[in-house]
């Protein structure tokens, strides 16, 4: 296998954007990528996008990505993970480079929610659920995380308190963020006031409805190295990937995302590395205390701490192990299949020097984590910067 | 999605009778499967009617076809045989909702679909 | 011909409750007169998830309990119930699936107003009777509704009642059975009306006591029996008021009455009703009690009903939930508008 480089990026300011379709998010995010790469041609392009069906009525998004991109008879492949598509898209399309089968790679998520009402856009997130087991017994997203986050409250005195630092975290990373879709801070108090959406996640624990597109290209190292110089060489480091039940009823432990601790572990044993070594992280924080949950199945606190870690600071831009730097999902927006792939590009800026008002002081190895659903599916990878 | 016949129909053994599948090695899956893990073979199981809840939330604004039962509660329920389900729990004083508290199964109506769609039924739980 | 009675009883009311207070508020009306005349203090109402269908399930689940039995042992069911959740497409077929008692058992819906209750039972009773069933289900189960703002509005109500017949294990034979209907028109509804009508006034002499006496003193007479047989009676009951009336009129005392009179805190469960006062009386009944029930349906026609109660009701009593507990405790009082929101009555778009 060989390694594999990240060597442009692009995307676009992230929101309510009724003057962009699905179509277009995607072409702009790519187009930004591969002129930032500075590639004259791409080989292959994955798409991450969870719906685009029930959210346009437009499937077939090989297809249709490929013509507006303009790049038919492009190779080109739609994958889908729920809000871990992003991610599932890194995956596939690092694998086709590492493996030898491509050259240029191009790697993108898009998701354009907001073309639907409010209960359509819930009911297809819903999908990512278990529809007969789960959503037609009642059940949205925020009461699946809401019963994970008492469970995990009741288990370990995790307090809403810790669970709205984060929100307030995110948000001050996000102000930084001209691409964000909140780009303003939040108070403690306004978060811990905002309204009730399902006990006890209110309105500001909650990730938003987003409109967006987000792309990286990939090359072989040995190509960065040779044609694409102009920044600090990053790499994949590790990759992992796991799934667990659909249903939050049939894990065996609420407080704890077993699909992220396998696909961590073998991240970090593809990279020979461990907790410890990890600079900074993205992860997905759909809700407040799913960044809690990850922080713990990724190694970083003991099971139970990362509500104090967030409270303490650990996890702000100033902290020890600063998680979300971007915003994260609840600042920067929750386009479902472009989260993943924007957070390997936060990743690869912040390795670049290039985070501008959010860069961290010389990390040289950042984590990404993208999950689906209430944990169903988890992809982790690993960047490095190697000079 | 308005919810059509064939589905409708299909999980009738399981929204009406509760029907169950047990593994010789003692778990229990429901619904029933094709497939079990480690090439296992299971035997049919009811499950058991009554259980305590495990977690639980209160939903201010739920999914359009439950909205006028808002504010309501979900609660993952361990029924006494050990297998899990996810249901509504009603006839309840919202305020009284407790992790522990020991609820069983009641045949209620979920969700109609629209004025002139089928009728969808299945099963809520109350405080026992 | 074996002997055939109840095997099996189970009753199933909501914990909704709504005040006649509340309601004349609503549209100025003068509670206490309507309280007076009614005899009626407050009513069950069915929550957004429950409906025929939903009650007569979880009754009839009460009723095999009671009676010893598994659900596939029924080789018919019928529900009675003037608010049957489709239109066309049996709520018999949802409650045997949800019982077990598919695919070989017999079903289809009846309506008769307030007896189709009744008549289920008496169908099953039959059929047991004839020897082509061993067991029948029978149940009365209704979520009727009057008119905002009219009389029947204070008093249309939820609640379902199941009786399970058979040749074993009776709790109460049935020893003899009477029917006396004509073609009186004192309230219907037509096909896509919302809300039924009726005669006013004309609902009384003519219609529920015409019937409902009609039916008493044929089946005293057919019987030989007197009131003083009697421990037990129960009538329909749309108000707290009729049937106290009948009983006076037919010579019974008004504590032979009481133990099935629920309408003051229930209100009228329609098909439910006579069926659901029965479970009440057999709830505390003893062996050797005589119990007399007369239903009545609006159109009109009362079904009466002779019970003799045997030893095996006091190993059953106890099996599944009572009814007065069910009436009396755990109650939830809605206001008017939660009550509206519940039962339909607010205009949305369609769809």
């Amino acid at each position: 296998m060989r390694d594999v480089a990240v060597i442009g990026v692009g995307l676009q300011k992230w929101g309510e954007r009724w003057d962009r379709s699905l179509r277009d998010l995607f072409a702009e995010a790519a187009h930004n990528a591969i002129n930032d790469a500075g590639v004259d041609h791409i080989d292959s392009m994955y798409i991450g996008c969870m719906s685009g069906g029930l959210f346009t009525a437009q499937e077939h998004l090989a297809s249709l990505m490929a013509d507006y991109l303009g790049v038919t008879p492009c190779a080109a492949t739609r994958v889908e993970s729920a809000c871990a598509s992003g991610g599932l898209a890194m995956r596939m399309g690092w694998m086709e480079v590492a493996s030898g089968l491509s050259d240029i790679v191009l790697v993108g998520g898009v998701e354009k929610m907001t073309d639907v009402t409010g209960d359509e856009a819930t009911f297809a997130l819903a999908t990512a659920a278990d529809t007969e087991y789960e959503g037609y017994q009642g059940v949205t997203f925020p009461a699946l995380y809401a019963m994970m986050a008492r469970a995990h409250m009741e288990k370990y005195g995790t307090t809403i308190e810790q669970l709205s630092h984060v929100s307030v975290k995110n948000h001050a990373n996000g102000a930084l963020n001209p691409d964000a879709q909140y780009p303003f801070t939040v108070t403690l108090e306004t978060v811990m006031n905002s309204t009730m959406v399902s006990d006890p996640l209110r309105l500001l624990h909650c990730s938003p409805i987003t409109d967006g597109g987000a792309a990286v290209i990939l090359v072989p190292a040995e190509l960065a190295k040779s044609k694409f110089k102009k920044r600090p060489l990053v790499t994949v480091a590790g990759s992992g990937h796991a799934t667990d039940t659909i249903a939050l009823h049939s894990r065996e432990d609420f407080t704890w995302l077993k699909a992220t601790e396998i696909a961590v572990k073998k991240a970090y044993a593809m990279a020979g590395v461990g907790p410890k070594d990890i600079d900074f992280a993205e992860v997905h924080d759909c809700f407040s205390i799913a960044e809690i949950m990850v922080t713990e199945a990724l190694g970083f606190f003991d099971k139970g701490k990362g509500g104090p870690a967030a409270e303490n600071g650990l996890t702000a831009r100033t902290g020890s192990k600063p998680i979300n730097t971007s915003g994260g999902l609840k600042s920067k927006g929750h386009p479902v299949g472009a989260t993943g792939v924007a957070q390997i590009i936060e990743i690869a800026r912040q390795l670049w020097g290039e985070a501008g008002k959010r860069q961290l002081k010389d990390p040289r190895r950042g984590l990404a984590q993208n999950m689906g659903g209430s944990g169903g599916s988890t992809l982790v990878h690993i960047l490095e910067r190697k000079g | 999605m308005k919810i059509r016949s064939p589905r409708y129909a299909r999980e009738i053994p399981q929204r009406y009778r509760y029907e169950a599948a047990k593994t010789a090695s003692g778990k229990i899956f429901f619904p029933p499967r094709l497939v079990y893990p480690g090439g296992e073979t299971a035997k049919p199981h009811m499950l058991a009617q009554t259980g305590k809840v495990l977690t639980w939330t209160i939903l201010t604004t739920g999914p359009a076809e439950y909205a006028d039962l808002a504010p309501y509660a979900m609660a993952i329920v361990e029924l006494d045989d050990g297998a899990r389900i996810t249901a509504m729990l009603v006839d309840v004083d919202l305020a009284n909702v407790k992790t522990g508290m020991r609820v069983r199964i009641e045949f209620r109506k979920i969700r109609s679909e629209g004025h002139e769609g089928l009728l969808c039924y299945g099963y809520k739980v109350v405080p026992e | 011909m074996p002997e055939v009675g109840i095997v099996g009883y189970g009753s199933y009311i909501p914990r909704f409750r709504i005040k006649l207070e509340s309601i004349a508020a609503v549209w100025g009306a003068d509670a206490e007169n309507y309280k007076r005349g009614l005899q009626l203090y407050e009513k069950s109402v069915p929550g957004p998830d429950q409906d025929t269908i939903t009650m007569s399930v979880e009754a009839a689940r009460r009723a095999l309990k009671r009676a010893g039995i598994t659900g596939d042992k029924i080789g018919a069911a019928y529900i009675g119930s003037e608010s049957h959740p489709y239109a066309v497409k049996p709520s018999g077929t949802v409650v045997s699936e949800a019982l077990g008692a598919t695919p070989e058992c017999h079903t289809a819906d009846l309506e008769f107003a307030c007896k189709a209750g009744t008549e289920a039972m008496y169908l099953v009773y039959s059929q047991v009777k004839a020897g082509v069933i061993e067991y029948g289900l029978g149940i009365g189960a209704d979520t009727s509704q009057g008119a905002p703002g009219d009389a029947l509005e204070y008093s249309a109500s939820a609640g379902a009642a199941a009786y399970v017949f058979g040749t074993k294990n009776i709790l109460a034979t049935v020893d003899f059975t009477y029917a006396f209907m004509t073609d009186t028109p004192d309230f219907w509804r037509r096909e896509h009306q919302f809300y039924p009508q009726h005669g006013g006034r004309y609902t009384g002499d003519p219609a529920y006591f015409k019937h409902t006496l009609g039916a008493a003193n044929g089946i005293l007479k057919k019987s030989g029996m007197k009131p003083e047989d009697f421990a037990y009676v129960v009538f329909h009951q749309p108000n707290g008021k009729f049937p106290m009336e009948a009983a006076k009129r037919l010579g019974f005392p008004r504590e032979k009455v009481t133990t099935g009179w629920l309408t003051p805190w229930l209100g009228n469960t329609y098909s439910g009703a006579s069926p659901l006062g029965l479970t009440a009386i057999l709830d505390v009944a003893k062996p050797g009690d005589r119990i007399l029930m007369v239903s009545f349906g609006s159109g009109a026609g009362s079904d009466a009903f002779i019970y003799t109660v045997k030893d095996r009701i006091l190993e059953v009593q106890d099996l599944a939930p009572k009814t007065h507990p069910q009436l009396h405790e755990n109650k939830v009082y809605l206001d008017y508008g939660r009550y509206a929101k519940f039962r339909g009555k607010i205009i949305r778009n369609e769809g």
